[in-house]
């Protein structure tokens, strides 16, 4: 057992210094602190002794004050920190097979929820354009010109753009063979087929998807989506029934914006680079491209539209807690609709072309 | 009261306008409403009290539906709302809901949130339905306010906008999730009077869910007093201040529930 004196002024010098040296034997036995000549404490002395009877405590071992100046117990009361916690319940460890069993039962859970609100979102939109169930008049309108009118010059900005990059490159790849006039088939089967549909999703799940995540997740946080609910509003014919079909008009529209403008910048490659005609690319275009491939575009850009509103609604609606779980939502968003355009993407292309 | 029967409202004209029956429920695992049972009767107009933590959010939450009770009953105007139906949506049009920070649709103006209710209805919000929305707001001293939008308002106003659209419809029932917090105390004091006069103009039973002293000395007849999601006292308000529970008498007297203080820890001392 070890006995301090304790010093007449116990300040921040002692409390960084002496006390926190104290620890070790607090540590690793009982302690006395002889405490009758203490005049002053200031409050980081007190926050240290405190702390001293917390290790000495923590490690079975006593603590105890001799002969203690009314100063330093008044101190010691007025930065009491409560009753000492009551040790964690020892919780069994979880055998691995225990946490596959949960983490698979949670998968389930979340795959039967996400059914769930998909029949909701079909049957909300079906109540919607039925007229059993109303939105606010115009709202479909409102939301075909956020989500996809005013997501026009972006999309074909950077369809045009990526049109012109890879139009360079493959230009002058078919140009060493001598078949230079095959850019336009290069062009319009990628275009139409895969990068027009795809850039545009992955354009509109980055923009709109996080812009219908936020509106909704800051709708949540704000009690608005509960208040609906309590107006008799159902949130799948409200609020998300207008952004879907919003959005599967929208989609395709914009898929095939995006591929003209990617077709067109290859069109000014060809014309400036290679030196074709702009008749005979459109002659080489309207050859390799079938009525087929445009059905392909608009059904596969419905599809994309589909999921984006999907998991932006889901996610939105499902947000709880405050403006930090709005910013999380949306990057999920962005990040899922990402992913799982691009994984029906696969799957289209496996069962189209394969 | 309002007594004249109206085609369609047959939802339990006579009994009670709300009733609450051995209600369990929480969030995930965590319980936090542990036996609670109250009855509410038409022209009422009562108090649901409590400290923070007491449960009384969580009771408005599961009483609207807006979350599924463990277990026991919950009968709103009649029916359950938490069971979607006809009949949960015949209750829902004859109730209105003033939620704490007004939660109007960010999205529309002052005016179409007002008369939103109608147009969920199905009813195209022209001709009557704008009329009737500028008769409630002007009964909230809002007329001004109509093409405003709600991020424009200050919190008052919000509440005041909210509760023309929670009395649109003409509920026979109005929630107030505290319907004074936040606001400065004259505008409180404002708010107050304008439920007392709405009560005694529409018969309107009025629950609300506060924890503001002096509103509820103004307004409530009968209390209700929860703590850790159970009810401790039930009655009127003469008793709650008279023969009440220690902690009861002790919130209005103080304005505060005084919790449970742990224990401060000792050191040993010796001589």
């Amino acid at each position: 057992m070890a006995e301090i004196q304790l010093p007449t002024r116990l300040q921040r010098e002692w409390a960084l210094g002496e006390g926190a040296g104290l620890e070790m034997l607090a540590r690793d036995g009982d302690l006395v602190l002889s405490g009758s000549k203490v005049e002053e404490v200031d409050v980081l002395a007190a926050g240290a002794l405190q702390h001293l009877r917390r290790i000495s405590r923590e490690n079975g071992h006593k603590i105890s004050l001799r002969a203690p100046s009314q100063v330093l117990l008044d101190r010691l009361a007025a930065h009491d920190p409560g009753p000492d916690a009551p040790p964690p319940a020892a919780t069994a460890p979880r055998t691995a097979l225990v946490r596959l069993g949960q983490s698979g039962w949670d998968a389930i859970a979340h795959v039967s929820e996400a059914w769930a609100f998909g029949v909701a979102m079909v049957l909300g939109t079906w109540s919607l354009v039925a007229r059993r169930e109303h939105a606010w008049p115009g709202a479909t309108w409102r939301q075909l010109y956020e989500l996809g009118a005013s997501a026009l010059p972006v999309v074909v900005l950077l369809t045009g753009l990526i049109g012109l990059t890879l139009a360079l490159l493959m230009g002058q790849q078919l140009a060493i063979y001598g078949e230079s006039i095959h850019l336009a088939t290069f062009m319009g089967i990628s275009f139409v087929r895969e990068v027009g549909p795809m850039l545009t999703a992955v354009i509109i799940a980055g923009r709109s998807g996080s812009a219908i995540t936020a509106e909704l997740a800051s709708m949540s946080v704000q009690q608005e989506v509960d208040a609906l609910r309590t107006l008799g509003a159902r949130e799948a014919s409200f609020l998300v029934a207008p952004r879907l079909l919003a959005l599967l008009v929208a989609m395709p529209f914009l898929s095939l914006f995006a591929s003209a403008s990617g077709i067109l910048a290859g069109l000014a490659v060809a014309v400036f680079q290679l030196e074709l005609s702009p008749a005979v690319y459109f002659q080489i275009l309207v050859q390799s491209i079938q009525l087929r491939d445009v059905f392909y575009t608009v059904l596969k850009s419905a599809v994309f539209a589909a999921i984006i509103v999907f998991i932006a609604c889901r996610n939105g609606l499902a947000t709880r807690g405050g403006s930090d779980a709005v910013g999380r939502a949306t990057t999920d968003t962005v990040v899922a609709g990402i992913f799982w355009t691009v994984v029906a993407d696969c799957v289209f292309a496996l069962v189209l072309y394969l | 009261m309002n007594t004249e029967t109206v085609p369609g409202r047959k939802a339990s004209e006579n009994g009670p306008v709300l009733y609450v029956g051995h209600l369990r429920a929480g969030y995930g695992t965590r319980e936090i409403l542990k036996d609670v049972s109250v009855t509410v009767a038409a022209g009422e107009i009562r108090a649901i009290l409590g400290g923070s933590g007491s449960g009384k959010s969580t009771l408005l939450r599961n009483v609207l539906g807006l979350e599924k009770p463990w277990s026991g009953t919950v009968k709103v105007l009649g029916s359950d709302l938490s069971e979607p139906g006809p009949e949960a949506d015949l209750a829902l049009s004859q109730l209105g809901v003033l939620f704490q920070d007004g939660a109007l649709v960010t999205s529309l103006t002052v005016g179409q949130n007002t008369m939103l209710p109608l147009v969920l209805d199905g009813i195209p919000p022209t001709g009557a339905v704008q009329e009737l929305a500028r008769a409630r707001l002007s009964q909230v001293g809002m007329a001004d306010a109509w093409s405003r939008f709600p991020a424009e308002l200050s919190g008052g106003m919000r509440k005041r906008a909210s509760l023309a659209r929670a009395l649109v419809r003409e509920p026979r029932l109005l929630f107030c999730d505290e319907p004074s917090a936040g606001l400065d105390p004259l505008t409180a004091r404002e708010l107050d009077d304008l439920l007392l006069e709405l009560h005694g103009s529409l018969g309107l039973t009025l629950v609300m869910v506060s924890h503001e002293i002096e509103s509820i000395k103004l307004l409530a007849q009968k209390i209700v007093y929860l703590r850790e999601g159970a009810v401790l006292f039930d009655g009127t308000m003469q008793d709650a201040l008279q023969s009440g529970p220690d902690r009861v008498r002790d919130f209005f007297a103080r304005c505060v529930d005084p919790g449970d203080r742990p224990e401060p820890s000792t050191w040993e001392t010796i001589p």
